[in-house]
């Protein structure tokens, strides 16, 4: 056995070239004479092939393999052999290889034929493949290599289809149940054929047919990604192509069901959202296009449009009548109609049933009943049976009374026991105690109350206001606190409603007061969600939310449906309002989902649709929020409200308009206004017509009538002044300032409004506390600031007074955070709003004053329409305008980026010219000015966030930037400045002390897909042996724990392990360390990671410089405004003058290389660690490894922070 | 003049005698030494070695008469010697630049697809079964999926492997067949 094993270990290093020439000759003499060890090296060949598909060969290994090893074609065969043994899916008893008929004239007539003279054998195959197919497809019989693939596509799914949707040109086939665990029936030769075919199509003529093609194969493939990428190459060729839209919303169809398989609700109903777009478009472009409206249909009910998706399978039916497709369209439709009749239960059948629940003591039943029987008014159960008590008790009808009255007991016993809710058997034991002379007087009170809750539905709210008012003084005489406090409860509502929001805030709050020292559960959590509808209004989003999520927790142990359904709708408006639509949508989504289950009353199931509409509207899908809106237009008027009525044509015709139908969004408007204008009571009727008034400027802005959306908004600024009612104060503002710069001329108020609307701007963002949600805001709201921006640069020519403007709208959380000095984000109590360090911001003559006379700037604003570059030094200011868009310069970008990660052979030109074309437009401006002696500082702006600058070649000498320059990455140029203070005062002459930790042992049990980092152990040894005093932590040393302490002691930190990146969550990515042995992962808050927000509570008061030697620790997701989020950001922010972090995921034996010669160059070289990144990355660009000198190995890592000495 | 019109049948025919008075059993050795020297050039840096396999073996037919009179030993070793004096010539014409020839292009992989594909079929239910088995899953996995097809096999790991191979040796050579690549 050890002989085989010396064997193999000896054979292995003759294949890799690593034995001596003496070694080498014994072996070959040996394969030559040796049967046994010549098998053995077959097998070691296969070995090795092995290990290099699988990535279990790395560094020299690996290089080695693909020099030594992969000579000869041979050779490559058996690396793509096996890479496809690999990929072919195993066999399993129900899914057997199937074998492909051989037509006579050996095996391989029908490869040969296809291959060697195609055009005879595509007709034999079309005959062949048409016989077998009979009338199940429905292509074109062009004899082309798209459609011999999609006949052969069509063959592999002639049983079953994969999913619902109707891909266009394919005939009927059974669908199948995927959902439930069955794999799909399809003829595997078939499929290969339908592959082999297509992609070879799309190499040979990459156009639109054939992308459609592809992208077809991919839907039946169930990857709705790969479907989508190729479908919009295709749309981008032929965009009024219906069949193309058609199937691009099935791609989007597919991929949503797969995202609400994964609970991922908010991201399904978006890509729902996208897949009604597109069959929209598609039915738009081909009225008879049958797939499409079989598609939308679908989606529809996806989207829980149930009454248009009826409509659409209803007018299906209508177009096709007996087709396979047909029938499964009047399926589709009876569960529809069977799923409504299931929920159109009506108030009186309920309360039926809770008698009867009550009489059988089937607690479970009744309290299923009572959780659905909640409006804002309170139950409507216990509502009727006190009214029922009362009338049977006034009649004489005892036995009745007392039975109702025994039946309210049982609804406070419930609630007692499950909600810990004590309101309703307070009530029940008020109404026993009571004497007939109070009982008399309550009864009038409750009627007062009834008619004010009619008079509240109908708008009528002064009235409502009245008969409260009287209702809450007799329930407070005759000892009804308990319903006195529903009546404050519901006037607040009242209040709220005419734009009273200071008295309206008042009322919510001594609800809640009195309800929690009450125990009364459900008014309490009422009211917390009351108090958080009132600060939206306010604008004070933070306490909005925070106040919704403690009404969320009370409503759901309460068992309210309703209450719980309008907290979702709730927090999704809070969510739209932090610029976070996606958000929005999930919250809408789960609202929805219970309404439809549970609602009884139209109002709650309008305020779902409406507010859900808007995250659509403001994610672009115009279709979505249209049909959404009239979902909920239908409902408005059923709930009687003019307001709502009102509300809901204003939002209509906002969305008409994005869509260019003018004419239908100005009727709609005005029918708002009309329906706004009678309303009765004149607060609520003001607010209404200011709001219509506010969308009528949004709709005429959007139309381009900047003058009528001036008016428009000075209409609705004008009302809601004398409302006092700000929250709209901003949104109005903002139309008003945009509309000012897009008309021509501008307005006489135009600097006035600009002020304005950035003043409102910064009121805005003082009051969102947390720091995701504050990423959110500026990045939704950046738009405002880009157009100031262009407006100084552009019509004023101001390019100081815009770059100021720029410059104050750049990572200000940070700056924010870094001020504060104390961490306050999300999942944390924040005390209070965090301090704004506007007053601080330093402005272009306070940044060239602190520039370092070794230090250059260039910052860049990426606008709708143009690109603008500021150089800045210590004597120099110049400004530049480059005319690209913010899209074409993002496809730059992305496909630059996209060349780079693929490393592929045969691409280093194209990814030279793009990376030129790139430094031409980036650079070429600022070239000029650059001098090469000085760090040169880039602060980039949305997308550049995410391009190695050092890899930018000029196409003049096609040299690198990194050839030219040592460079550093900022946020901006204020935190540029400032961290380059820090190294001054960090720059002490004294020994530096280095913590190096590298490969911790993680728990891989919890991180089960990422493996040990041995590379990443020597490379932080290595390192460690370069400096004179240091600390090593690898392997189970490396606990978070010891990690953390170290830190507060070091000058130096380098981290060598796996970063986890969460783009939704920033504050929750982190760095993998070792757990701590024996400790649960509360004990000391150690749990083997090390997160984004336990670095922004790090005390760090020596360190200078920390390297990241991670995946992607520079770049998590970009906001506009905020700048790119990271690992990395906690640290500047803790002040620590530079971090080296990554661009992307790094391979570890080159970053070894790279992380050792970068502090190699530091300490021997006495470079400053900007310039020896830069000569290490040199070093790896002109070194001996030829994969090594890529881009993709030496430029991920980036230098972020100040300028340093060290 | 070509070398390979030098070679006369009897020459041939001695040089296989040489290697075995059995001719059946010379001829499979003859195979055998070619496909070694492939292997050995192979992993030397030569981007053609079955061209320069057969020149060695050329160039030993056309000494055999002396070969046959003056050496003594196995001839595997005669054969290796002629071999790195053929390879020395070799790198003088084509300096060794250790590097990957150029990837087969997109339609000779898309080929290479359809005739797995025809392959596997070819093979029987059971060696179809045991050589997807082999290569599914990945890492760990794999090693285990491995470890229990061989004890469900009731063979030895190192078995399995081999049968594998052999498995693979077969399934190469059809795809090579049906590429119309000439088998070697």
């Amino acid at each position: 056995m050890a002989q085989d094993l010396n064997d193999r270990a000896v054979l292995r290093q003759y294949l890799l070239g690593e034995l001596s020439p003496e070694e080498r000759e014994r072996t070959e003499m040996r394969l030559l004479t040796d049967d046994g060890y010549f098998e053995e090296f077959e097998l070691v060949k296969e070995e090795l092939i092995d290990q290099y598909e699988e990535g279990e060969l790395t560094g020299e290994g690996r290089e080695r393999f693909e020099r030594h090893f992969l000579t000869t074609p041979d050779r490559q065969l058996s690396l793509r052999l096996a890479r496809s043994l690999k990929e072919y899916p195993a066999p399993t008893p129900e899914k057997k290889i199937s074998r492909t008929a051989e037509p006579s004239g050996g095996p391989f007539a029908w490869l040969g034929a296809l291959f060697a003279t195609p055009a005879r054998a595509a007709a034999c195959l079309l005959v062949a493949a048409a016989l077998a197919l009979g009338v199940w497809l429905a292509i074109p019989r062009q004899p082309s290599a798209v459609s011999e693939g999609l006949l052969a596509l069509g063959t592999a799914y002639r049983q079953q289809r994969p999913s619902e949707a109707r891909v266009s040109g394919f005939g009927h086939a059974p669908p199948a149940n995927t959902r439930s665990g069955d794999e799909v029936v399809y003829d595997r030769p078939a499929r290969e054929r339908a592959e082999v075919m297509l992609h070879s199509a799309v190499n040979k003529d990459p156009g639109p047919d054939t992308h459609h093609a592809l992208g077809q194969l991919y839907l039946f493939k169930q990857q709705p990604d790969d479907a989508i990428r190729h479908l919009e190459e295709a749309l981008k060729a032929d965009g009024n192509n219906a069949r193309i839209h058609n199937d691009l919303g099935v791609a989007w169809l597919e991929r949503g069901e797969l995202e609400l398989r994964r609970d991922e609700e908010a991201a399904s109903t978006e890509s729902f959202g996208r897949s009604l777009a597109h069959l929209s478009r598609a039915l738009e472009l081909d009225p008879s296009l049958l797939e499409a409206l079989f598609n939308r249909a679908l989606v529809r009910t996806h989207l829980k449009l149930f009454r248009l998706a009826e409509e659409d399978w209803k007018a299906y039916i209508e177009k096709d009548a007996t087709s396979p497709w047909a029938d499964e369209a009047r399926q589709h439709l009876k569960s529809l109609e069977e799923q409504n009749r299931g929920v159109a239960q009506d108030k009186k059948q309920v309360f039926a049933s809770f008698l009867a629940a009550f009489r059988a003591a089937d607690d479970e039943a009744a309290w299923r009943l009572l959780s659905r029987s909640r409006d804002f008014t309170g139950s409507f159960i216990t509502n009727r049976l006190l009214d029922e008590h009362l009338e049977a008790f006034a009649g004489g009808r005892d036995e009745e009374a007392r039975e109702r009255l025994r039946a309210l007991s049982y609804v406070g016993e419930l609630e007692v026991q499950r909600a810990g809710d004590q309101f309703t058997s307070d009530l029940a034991n008020l109404y026993t105690a009571a004497t007939p002379e109070r009982r008399a007087a309550l009864v009038e009170a409750r009627r007062l109350m009834k008619s004010a809750h009619e008079q509240l539905r109908a708008d009528r709210t002064e009235e409502a206001l009245k008969s409260y008012g009287e209702a809450a003084r007799i329930f407070e005489r005759n000892g009804g606190s308990c319903e006195a406090l529903v009546v404050r409860y519901t006037s607040a509502h009242s209040r709220l409603l005419q734009g009273e929001a200071a008295q309206s805030l008042a009322g919510f709050e001594s609800v809640r007061r009195d309800s929690e020292s009450g125990r009364y559960k459900w008014l309490h959590g009422q009211s917390l969600n009351a108090i958080a509808n009132v600060h939206i209004g306010l604008n004070n989003y933070s306490v909005a939310s925070e106040h919704s999520r403690r009404s969320l927790k009370i409503l759901k142990q309460t068992g309210d449906v309703v209450g719980v359904m309008k907290v979702f709708d709730q927090l999704g408006v809070e969510q739209l309002r932090f610029g976070d639509p996606r958000g929005a949508l999930g919250f809408h989504r789960r609202a929805l989902t219970l309404g439809h289950e549970d609602a009884l009353d139209p109002l709650p199931l309008w305020r779902s649709y409406f507010t859900a509409a808007m995250p659509f509207h403001t994610l672009g899908l115009t279709d979505a929020a249209i049909d959404f809106t009239q979902e909920a237009l239908r409902l408005a008027e059923d709930t009687k409200s003019p307001g709502n009525v009102s509300r809901t044509y204003a939002h209509l015709g906002l969305m008409y308009g994005s869509r260019g139908s003018h004419d239908e969004a100005l009727a709609c408007i005005q029918r708002a206004l009309d329906s706004a204008r009678s309303i009765t009571t004149e607060k609520v009727r003001t607010n209404a017509v200011a709001y219509a008034s506010l969308q009528f400027g949004n709709l005429h802005r959007l139309a381009g009538n900047f003058g009528r959306a001036v008016e428009s908004y000075d209409d609705a600024i004008r009302l809601y002044d004398q409302l006092n009612f700000g929250a709209f104060s901003y949104v109005a503002h903002k139309g008003k300032f945009l509309s000012c710069v897009a008309q021509p001329g501008g307005c006489p108020s135009l600097e006035q409004e600009l002020e304005t609307a950035l003043r409102l701007y910064e009121q805005h963002r003082a009051k969102i506390l947390e720091t995701r949600n504050r990423y959110s805001f500026f990045d939704a709201e950046q738009g405002v600031y880009d157009v100031a921006i262009d407006y100084e640069f552009s019509a004023k020519g101001d390019k100081a007074k815009a770059f100021d403007h720029s410059e104050h709208c750049r990572a200000r959380s940070l700056l924010d955070l870094a001020e504060a000095g104390e961490r306050r984000h999300e999942g944390l109590p924040a005390a209070g709003p965090l301090p704004s360090a506007s007053a601080g911001l330093d402005g272009l003559a306070e940044i060239q004053r602190q520039m370092p006379d070794g230090a250059q700037l260039v910052q860049y604003a990426v606008l709708n329409d143009k690109l603008l570059i500021w150089f800045v030094s210590g004597a120099r200011f110049e400004g530049f305008q480059q005319p690209i868009s913010a899209r074409a310069l993002e496809e730059k970008v992305t496909n630059y980026l996209r060349l780079l990660h693929a490393r592929s052979e045969g691409e280093e030109e194209r990814l030279r010219r793009a990376a030129g074309e790139l430094y031409d437009l980036l650079i070429g401006p600022v070239a000029p000015l650059l001098d090469g002696s000085k760090l040169f500082c880039i602060v980039p702006d949305k997308i550049l966030n995410r391009l190695p600058y050092a890899a930018l070649a000029s196409p003049a000498g096609g040299k690198y930037l990194i050839e030219d320059y040592a460079l550093t990455f900022s946020p901006s140029a204020t935190t540029f400045v400032r961290r380059s203070q820090t190294a001054r005062e960090r720059a002490g002459a004294g020994q530096e002390k280095l913590l190096s930790v590298g490969d911790p042992r993680f728990d891989h049990k919890t991180f089960a897909s990422y493996k040990s980092l041995p590379a990443a152990g020597d490379e932080a040894k290595a390192v460690a042996a370069l400096y004179d005093s240091s600390e090593t932590l690898t392997g189970a040393e490396a606990t978070e724990g010891r990690v953390v302490r170290a830190m507060g002691d070091a000058d130096v930190i380098h981290l060598a392990t796996h970063a986890i990146v969460d783009e939704h969550s920033p504050m929750y990515s982190k760095l993998l360390l070792a757990s701590e042995p024996g400790l649960a992962p509360s004990a000391d808050g150690s749990d083997g990671a090390l997160t984004t927000h336990e670095i922004y509570g790090l005390g760090l008061p020596r360190a200078r410089l920390v390297v990241l030697s991670a995946c992607r620790t520079a770049a998590e997701r970009y906001y506009g405004g905020e700048g790119m989020t990271g690992i990395w950001s906690p640290f500047v922010t803790r002040n620590v003058p530079l971090v080296v972090a990554s661009l992307w995921a790094v391979d570890s034996d080159s970053t070894k290389e790279l992380m050792v010669n970068l502090h190699r160059l530091r300490r021997r070289g006495g470079l400053p660690t900007a310039s020896a990144l830069r000569q290490a990355q040199l070093e790896m660009l002109r070194g001996p490894h030829k994969t090594h000198r890529q881009p993709y190995h030496w430029a991920p890592f980036i230098a972020i922070g100040g300028h340093t000495a060290f | 003049m070509n070398k390979d019109s030098l070679i006369t049948q009897s020459k041939f025919d001695r040089m296989l005698e040489w290697l075995d008075p059995d001719r059946e059993r010379a001829g499979n050795k003859h195979e055998q030494i070619r496909r070694r020297l492939i292997e050995i050039l192979a992993s030397r840096g030569c981007h053609e070695p079955e061209q320069w396999a057969d020149e060695t073996i050329t160039r030993v037919v056309l000494k055999i008469d002396e070969v046959v009179k003056n050496f003594e030993g196995d001839p595997a070793h005669f054969f290796y010697g002629v071999a790195k004096n053929v390879f020395r010539e070799y790198i003088k014409v084509k300096p060794l630049a250790f590097c990957p020839p150029a990837p087969a292009p997109p339609d000779e992989v898309e080929r290479e697809h359809a005739c797995l594909e025809h392959c596997l079929a070819r093979l029987d239910e059971e060696d179809r079964g045991l050589i997807l088995g082999y290569y599914s899953k990945e890492r760990r996995e794999k090693i285990d999926n491995r470890n229990e097809m061989a004890r469900r096999l009731g063979v030895a790991a190192n078995a399995l492997r081999i049968r594998v191979y052999r498995i693979r040796i077969g399934l190469k050579e059809c795809i090579r067949d049906c590429l119309g690549v000439e088998a070697r």
